[in-house]
């Protein structure tokens, strides 16, 4: 073995190594299997001085726990806890209970060591939407058959919640703590902002941005990422894969005007609440032309019906209407 | 609502532990250092979601298999999207993963680490400074030249020798393992 090329070796593996001695290590590895042999276990005993520590693997496992932990177990093992715990505990139950009417909210805590823990929430909400308050004053509309995923204190370096299903986000700002939103394999990363963010049925995951600015960061099968930077007004549809993220322009009033699943409007025209019933129910609605400009205040409620919300509309000024195959045509009783 | 210990995300979370390391760093070793943690993560994702788990006996290989194969993966589509820029260094890297027929090799225990320390201890004094140096402190040749007035040439030379007698140390004396 008189013509290994030891310099290159030891470059190789510091990753100094120009193209050129790149090509005859190459050369001389694929001269005998001994060569092999020796240079895969030098590069073994080198690697292996590359050891997480203690605390990396603690960081490593909160990220991937960041994106595991809306599926958990199907029946969960009841457990213990320390007794010590249990009155705080209670107490946010009752706040729960309070809170959350529609929903139901499972929290569990994992042990990170005997004398740290924390306290991660799930919070699920099987119906109409429901409003939350994070640790850090962000809000979230959560909705209907929807799970969000957030520890009890975020952590220092990142705001990271977990989301299956559909939510509303406003977040604080504060751009040294980047509020990160997973879900499944994709990360929308924000600074301060408010935006929706939806998995459908399909698996495909739509971000529509109403403003500020949010990064969408997809990975495919392969862990080869694909990233994109919305600007308000645009929504980012990423497919189920991870492979494609495509771009979508879409009126951001819309997206605001509905974000807790209700749309309030107060003394508005009745042109701009068909503008929004229109899209929101998706079909054409028409005004006869005396109505136009007529000032209307009211609320539609989430998961209300179409003829209902004609019915409140109808409280503040007398409107009659007909859903026909082309829509639903108002015009003034 | 529920306040509950699971066990199951228990038993999880310690295999984790007890592997990431040395999952990444095998990893690490053909492809860039994000892409492999990422990729690690997402083999114990899909794990835990498709609620299966290794028992202890073949986690090991289990996961060092999965990572493997998707570096190969990984590899092969490095090779496709930037049309062979630099073919030799592809080749070794995934020579190098054909080339594991054992996984268990891979794994790096503790013990087995300890025994590289050791080692590196017993090692004649120039070599082992240079080989620290380089070893646990991550120094390129060059600023190991500087530091110790010496030519590049002999710390590389120095750095050969010291892998090389490590290597020989760690596979005659102690392979009584399995």
């Amino acid at each position: 073995m008189d013509t290994v090329p030891e310099d290159i070796i030891v470059k190789f593996l510091q990753h100094t190594a120009s193209g050129e001695e790149t090509e005859r290590l190459n050369q001389w590895l694929k001269e005998h299997e001994d060569h092999s042999v020796l240079f895969y276990r030098m590069q073994e005993i080198m690697d292996s001085s590359h050891r997480m520590n203690r605390e990396d693997i603690v960081r490593s496992w909160d990220k991937l726990y960041g994106r595991i932990s809306h599926v958990m177990p199907e029946s969960p093992v009841a457990g213990k806890y320390p007794p010590s715990l249990l009155p705080s505990r209670f107490r946010q139950w009752i706040r729960y209970a309070a809170a959350i009417m529609i929903g139901f909210a499972v929290a569990w805590h994992v042990w990170k060591h005997p004398s740290e823990s924390v306290i991660y929430n799930m919070v699920y909400n099987r119906q109409g939407t429901q409003k939350l308050t994070l640790p850090d004053s962000s809000v979230v509309w959560l909705g209907s058959n929807s799970n969000i995923g957030y520890p009890e204190h975020f952590r220092t370096d990142r705001r990271q919640v977990t989301l299956t299903g559909k939510a509303y986000f406003d977040v604080q700002k504060n751009s040294e703590h980047p509020f990160v939103v997973q879900s499944g394999n994709v990360e929308v990363i924000v600074t301060g902002t408010e935006f929706e963010m939806e998995r459908t049925d399909a698996g495909s995951l739509i971000v529509t941005l109403v403003s500020g600015a949010v990064s969408v960061k997809a990975e495919n099968n392969a862990g080869i990422p694909a990233h994109v930077r919305l600007t308000p007004g645009q929504q980012a549809h990423v497919d189920k894969s991870g492979e494609t993220i495509r771009l979508k322009t879409i009126d951001p009033e819309y997206y605001a005007a509905w974000k807790d699943g209700s749309y309030r409007f107060t003394n508005e025209t009745i042109e701009k609440i068909a503008e929004q019933l229109a899209k929101h129910y998706r079909v054409k609605v028409r005004i006869a032309g005396s109505l136009k400009g007529k000032r209307f205040t009211g609320r539609v409620m989430p998961d209300q019906q179409i003829e209902e919300v004609m019915k409140n509309i109808g409280a503040s000024h007398p409107v009659k209407y007909r859903i026909t195959a082309e829509g639903i045509f108002i015009s003034e009783k | 609502m529920l306040y509950l210990e699971d066990n199951r995300l228990d038993a999880f979370r310690r295999m984790y532990e007890e592997y990431v390391s040395g999952l990444i760093r095998f990893a690490k070793r053909y492809i860039p250092a994000d892409a492999a943690e990422d990729l690690v993560q997402n083999i114990f994702m899909e794990l835990w979601e498709s609620g299966k788990m290794p028992d202890s006996n073949s986690a090991a290989s289990y996961l060092f298999v999965s990572v493997r194969n998707r570096c190969i993966n990984h590899l092969k589509q490095e090779e496709v999207r930037n049309a062979f820029v630099d073919r030799a260094a592809f080749e070794i890297l995934q020579r190098g993963l054909y080339y594991l027929d054992s996984v268990e090799k891979v794994i790096m225990e503790e013990e087995q680490w300890q025994q590289i320390c050791h080692q590196i201890e017993h090692l004649p004094e120039k070599c082992r400074r240079i080989f620290m140096l380089s070893y646990f402190e991550d120094k390129k040749s060059h600023e190991i030249a500087e530091m110790l007035h010496l030519s590049i040439r002999t710390v590389e030379h120095h750095l050969y020798l010291g892998l090389k007698t490590l290597r020989e140390k760690l596979t005659s004396g102690n392979r009584q393992a399995h």
